[in-house]
């Protein structure tokens, strides 16, 4: 297997930290939601703790589509762990009929995680504990918005994955020059 | 990893909001952007969309605002700054209108955003946006960065919905709704990026390294599905939200660009109706299991009818959505044999890269099939109609019954009652007879009048045996008439039933009802309504005041509302001695209080 990266190994424990898969027989696998991953992720982009990209996309979320934003070089260490077979993910329906994905960390991603530096444990620690009372933060959609609280004290704020960032430009009109089949021809 | 020379860049505070520093990897030349979406569209529209433009006018432009005008009938209204500007280029009143649209929508502070769009709309529901690109954070049109891109097309993406929406009639926004669920302009579009040059300049495979280029493309296209290099040294990326063409003529692939686009935008609003299919099969599934529970729930008849009401009407759109689309398919299918016919040779290798042809064939089949599932959700809802009727007959004749087994006892109350009344009247007979004799007896003492003297007279003893009797019959009848009197003086002599039926203010009510002592409150919260009731009395003989509207009468002030619709729907006042108060006046302290604290609004003139 190949080494990991900083971001690799980081991101590996935080979805460990949020995921368990099935041990023994009739044990239930905890899983976290692509939505609620991306919105840690984001966190830690702001936070420094991931060394990513980020840039508005379209998603799917539970109440159907929006803006958010997405590192596409987070969502590619996330296929790189999956394919290392130190994740996994779940394809799953919602009740508006789109599906959604979830992510588990693996048997052979909890051995991994006995590997890794300390020092991106412990970054990655900073990020999901609550300041206040060091209990875990989960990202949850919440009336039309990511909202981050603590399970423990309840503390919460609103994540700004979905403020979209602007950026100034000029656009000038352009009509492309294509045929028209005229059905009915009305006159101009 | 790519080997590029990575740039770390600090976003320009002027030109820009982002609060990250961005590694710059790929940068485009000269962009053109073409943005595809489909909406439903018939002849009919085009004509009034062409109205609604102004397109038949001899100067072609027009400002459009979404303000409703409420009042048409009167001299002059005042709304905020109208924030779309458009100016017809070319129409056929039937067919399609071509026109460049101005946007002046809020931007955060030190953002400058000058948004001209090019837009192609025709009668089969194909909208085309286009853009030039001449600056892109504050740098030429020869660096237009991907990070940058990428929020230009979410700014895009969300106003020209906003855009068309201000064109579009209730009906047309009703249907993109209904496919969208509840959130058409959240609604997804598919971009094709036009350049005249890229960098760095590689084969079209180097770009889909699984590495930093890829990534930072993905922002703009999402998944890649391919990379291909074209015969006249194009190259073309494909995603499955947007494609990029690079070429030195990207003119020439205007035709493929826009027929992909929409194909993409049209495959997108089918996806989206097809999950709405399959929701509406859930919904009826939850009414059948309503109406399969009516017998142990009291509220699931309700329920079950409102839901199937509802999903009736959007399932009978949902088949006139498939109608549109299904002349949209056809029309495709028929511009595409057309426009096919005669293409540049690259043009055509892109074309067929793209699987235009065959892109075009399955949404024919797509439409055939959902046909299917439309009809048999309409039978389904049919169905379902036809049970819930006959449960409402069943429900009917058990109520009718009851009816009958009620009217029988209140019968037999009714004669129960005459038979007490009389037991009654006799009692009370009996009862003055005893009052009155005790009386005489207490005011003769134990003397006998002179007449009663002689004992064995029978005269006297008859005289004064009837005198008594007289005495009693005077004595009854004013006990009866003093029952009468009270029993008048307890009736509510004055009931006022208002229906009002009008909006009230929340705040104003809540204040109101603040300065009432409200004595019982009923909630019915059935039917997703929320009914209140509530009663509270004024003067209610503890606290005697004099009141502005009412002076010192006693008053039950009943109120009914609705506290989801925000509806005030009637009211009940009773006087129960109302002395010289009469109804209008009664009518006019009621509504006066509420008009007067705006809880509700005066009658217009």
């Amino acid at each position: 297997m190949e080494k990991l990266t900083a971001e690799q190994s980081r991101l590996l424990y935080m979805v460990s930290l949020y995921s368990k898969p099935s041990q023994k027989e009739g044990e239930k696998a905890l899983w976290i939601r692509q939505t609620s991953l991306r919105a840690l992720m984001f966190e830690g982009i702001r936070k420094k703790v991931f060394d990513w990209d980020y840039a508005p996309a379209s998603v799917m979320t539970a109440d159907g589509r929006r803006f958010m934003n997405i590192s596409q070089e987070g969502e590619d260490d996330l296929n790189d762990l999956r394919e290392m077979g130190l994740i996994t993910s779940l394809k799953l329906s919602t009740s508006r009929r789109h599906f959604i994905t979830a992510y588990c960390v693996t048997q052979r991603g909890l051995d991994e995680i006995g590997r890794l530096p300390a020092g991106d444990k412990d970054a990655v620690e900073g990020l999901v504990k609550c300041g206040a009372c060091s209990g875990k933060r989960l990202a949850m959609w919440r009336d039309e918005k990511v909202m981050i609280t603590c399970e423990k004290c309840g503390k919460s704020e609103e994540s700004e994955i979905m403020d979209i960032e602007d950026v100034s430009y000029i656009a000038k009109a352009y009509i492309p020059k294509i045929p028209i089949l005229r059905k009915h021809h009305g006159g101009a | 990893m790519a080997d590029d020379a990575q740039k770390k860049v600090d976003p320009d505070p002027k030109t820009t909001n982002i609060k990250d520093e961005l590694t710059e990897v790929v940068s485009l030349k000269h962009v053109n952007l073409l943005i595809g979406e489909y909406i439903p569209f018939g002849v009919n529209h085009i004509v009034a969309f062409n109205e609604k433009l102004g397109s038949y006018m001899r100067v072609k432009s027009a400002l459009l605002t979404q303000v409703i005008d409420d009042d048409p009938g009167g001299s002059q209204f005042a709304i905020p700054s109208v924030l779309t500007e458009v100016q017809v280029k070319n129409f056929d009143r039937n067919d399609f209108v071509e026109f460049d649209a101005t946007i002046h929508y809020p931007e955060a502070p030190g953002i400058v955003q000058v948004e001209n769009f090019g837009v192609h709309v025709n009668s089969s529901g194909k909208i085309l946006y286009g853009m030039q690109l001449e600056s892109v954070g504050g740098r030429p049109a020869d660096h237009v960065s991907i990070d940058h891109l990428s929020r230009v097309l979410a700014d895009v993406v969300l106003d020209s919905s906003q855009l068309m929406d201000t064109m579009l009639t209730d009906y047309q926004r009703r249907l993109v709704d209904l496919t969208f669920f509840g959130k058409g302009e959240n609604r997804d579009k598919y971009t094709f990026i036009l350049a005249k040059g890229v960098a760095p300049d590689v084969p079209a495979k180097e770009y889909m390294d699984g590495e930093d280029r890829e990534n930072e493309l993905r922002q703009v296209l999402d998944t890649f599905q391919g990379v291909y290099d074209l015969l006249d040294g194009s190259k073309m990326l494909v995603g499955t939200h947007g494609s990029i063409l690079i070429s030195k003529d990207p003119g020439k692939y205007e035709l493929v660009a826009s027929e992909y686009s929409f194909l993409m935008s049209l495959d997108i609003f089918i996806q989206n109706f097809f999950s709405r299919l399959f929701m509406m099969n859930d919904s009826v599934k939850d009414i059948k299991k309503l109406i399969d529970t009516s017998e142990e729930d009291p509220n699931a008849i309700e329920k079950a009818q409102s839901e199937l009401s509802n999903s009736t009407s959007d399932a009978v759109l949902l088949g006139e959505i498939l109608s549109y689309l299904e002349e949209s398919a056809s029309v495709l299918s028929a511009e595409w044999a057309e426009f096919s016919k005669a293409l540049d040779p690259a043009v055509k290798q892109a074309a067929s890269v793209l699987t235009i042809e065959a892109r075009v064939d399955a949404v024919k089949e797509q439409v055939k099939d959902m046909k299917h599932i439309v009809d048999g959700l309409l039978k389904s809802l049919e169905g379902l109609s036809r049970m819930n009727e006959t449960i409402n007959q069943r429900q009917m004749r058990r109520f009718q019954s009851t009816l009958e087994d009620n009217a029988r006892t209140m019968e037999d109350m009714v004669k129960t009652s005459d038979r007490t009344s009389s037991g009654v009247a006799i009692m009370e007979m009996i009862l003055s007879g005893t009052l009155v004799f005790e009386l005489i007896s207490m005011f003769s003492g134990d003397q006998t009048f002179p007449i009663a003297k002689q004992e064995g007279d029978l005269l006297s003893t008859m005289g004064w045996a009837l005198t008594s009797v007289g005495i009693w019959a005077m004595g009854s009848a004013l006990l009866f008439w003093v029952m009468k009197w009270l029993g008048d003086r307890s009736e509510p002599a004055l009931v006022l039933r208002l229906k009002i039926n009008q909006k009230f203010n929340p705040e104003a009510l809540k204040a109101y009802l603040a300065k009432r002592e409200v004595t019982t409150e009923d909630l019915d919260l059935t039917g997703g309504l929320a009914r209140k009731k509530l009663m509270w009395k004024y003067n209610d003989n503890i606290f005697w005041e004099e009141l502005p509207k009412w002076g010192k009468h006693k008053v039950v002030i009943n109120l009914f509302y609705d506290e989801k619709t925000g509806y005030i729907l009637n009211a009940l006042v009773e006087v129960p001695m109302p002395g010289e108060m009469k109804l209008p006046e009664a009518k006019a302290a009621f509504l006066g209080e509420l008009i007067e604290e705006n809880v509700i609004a005066p009658p217009r003139e």
